[in-house]
């Protein structure tokens, strides 16, 4: 094997946490590198066909309120960024909450424009991480294989941008991780194409929901499809379903579990068309369009950091000394496919979110952005959004690039 | 025979009770008229709602009778299911 490349900054993972994080870093002139298994950049809002972003604008009391997005620089730029390029619409209000649907592929094709034309970046797909040296409190250099090929990098510092706090935990990093009955549970979203524009209008998300609950009744579909809800894409033909599954006993960092969640996903979302297309009223002709490459994952380790935010820092909307990102969703806990239980702020106030948040306690040169930052169990219900991901990933990438 | 206001009153209870056991995160003082939806009533929690209402009262409403408004409260909700 030839002698390790060397570089600035590893971002291990490349979801929008680590797209935002290594694109920061590359800009602050530090020599980066960024990693990802799967074969494209975007993680849960490209690969597991997450289709609206958010978390990108402050709460608003009322629609009379300007929108305002919650973090200038990354989040806004590549918020802009989709909308020019047709991957995203125009923010979208739902009850009490700004979201920006976006096209899943879409984006991950406008991320790669972004990251290609970024100086000092590399980025590397299909690439595992193996393996972590560290010494003197310090990460040394990070192993890789890619299709039988193994080789090694030699870092100044990295960035766990993994969502599963899987570079600290291969490091040996402390971490916390809740309860398996805590965990907020994993959705699997699929695509529909063929269905009449009209499918989902007035009130058939209530009929379908009338026509599925009978189904279920009678045990002609799976208990499972009572967590499906449907929403409309970027374009009208576009449905997206989304399954929340219960998935017990649950343990987001199994791939016995993994393999078990697929799976059902996979099974559920053909039992269901199939039974829409027999049944459903506009869905005669509807097929499923895409798969996603991974279940969505909401919550797994959080890396222990200098500091930790809570439930009570979201919901009293504090703010810090050295806040390098604003956390404005709000609470949204998903502890079983029931749907969303939402924990609003005080007067809709934004936290700040600490550096001291995204620093390993473990290892100094270990940064984290992302869902896996460090927080207790109930603040990562906001945190773990795309926007707030957008916008520690921005900031862990400025600091390891002046580390 | 209509129903007597004292048996409107218990079944609006006791789908009450199913709402605040399983269905949505009630506040305490939540009325029978108060507005589900702004509750945070989704399809997702309907159905759920629609198969303990087969369980526990042995009817199912029909799909006509599925609609926004008469979704929108537990009293409006409770005239759909029949007198036991």
């Amino acid at each position: 094997m030839s002698s390790p490349e060397k570089f600035d900054i590893l971002v291990v993972g490349g979801g929008t946490a680590g797209i935002a994080a290594a694109v920061s870093a590359a800009r602050a002139g530090a020599r980066t590198l960024l990693v990802e298994r799967r074969n494209a950049l975007g993680g849960m809002a490209s690969n597991a066909l997450v289709h609206t972003l958010c978390g990108l604008y402050l709460l608003r009391n009322d629609d009379a309120q300007p929108l305002t997005y919650a973090n200038e620089g990354f989040p806004r730029e590549l918020a802009e960024s989709l909308i020019r390029a047709g991957a995203a619409s125009e923010p979208v209000r739902m009850g009490k909450l700004d979201v920006l649907p976006h096209q899943p592929v879409a984006l991950a094709a406008v991320v790669d424009d972004i990251t290609r034309r970024t100086p000092n970046l590399t980025v590397l797909l299909h690439t595992d991480l193996t393996g972590i040296d560290s010494g003197s409190g310090k990460i040394q250099a990070a192993q890789f294989q890619s299709r039988g090929n193994v080789f090694e990098v030699e870092v100044k510092s990295l960035i766990d941008a993994s969502g599963d706090a899987e570079a600290g935990a291969l490091a040996g990093a402390a971490f916390e991780c809740a309860p398996a009955d805590r965990l907020q549970r994993p959705a699997y979203i699929f695509g529909i194409g063929g269905a009449h524009e009209t499918a989902l209008a007035g009130d058939a998300r209530l009929r379908l929901a009338h026509l599925i609950s009978g189904a279920v009744a009678s045990s002609q579909l799976s208990p499972e499809a009572l967590g499906v809800a449907f929403r409309h894409g970027v374009s009208q033909n576009e449905i997206w379903a989304t399954i929340d599954l219960q998935a017990d006993p649950y343990d987001p960092c199994s791939p016995e579990c993994l393999t078990r969640v697929e799976a059902c996903g996979r099974r559920v979302s053909f039992e269901i068309i199939r039974y829409l297309r027999a049944h459903a009223e506009g869905f005669e002709n509807a097929r499923i369009t895409c798969t996603p490459a991974q279940a969505g994952i909401r919550e797994s380790r959080r890396l222990s950091g200098l500091a930790c935010l809570t439930e009570e820092d979201i919901l009293q909307g504090r703010q810090v000394e050295n806040s390098i990102a604003l956390a404005c969703w709000p609470l949204e806990l998903r502890e079983n496919a029931k749907g969303p239980r939402f924990r609003f702020p005080e007067e809709n106030r934004a936290a700040g979110i600490s550096l001291d948040c995204l620093r390993s306690r473990t290892f100094e040169n270990l940064l984290v952005a992302g869902r896996c930052i460090s927080c207790t169990h109930e603040a990562q219900a906001s945190i773990r959004v795309t926007g707030t991901c957008l916008a520690t990933g921005e900031a862990a990438g400025r600091a390891a690039a002046a580390f | 025979m209509g129903e007597t206001p004292d048996a409107i009153a218990k079944k609006e209870a006791r789908l009450l009770g199913i709402f605040s056991d399983d269905i949505l995160e009630l506040k305490p003082d939540f009325k029978c008229t108060d507005d589900l939806f702004e509750a945070g009533l989704d399809s997702m929690s309907i159905m759920r709602l629609l198969i303990h209402v087969e369980t526990a009262f042995g009817c199912r409403i029909p799909v006509a009778q599925v609609n926004r408004e008469n979704f929108s409260t537990v009293q409006k909700i409770a005239a759909l299911i029949p007198a036991e």
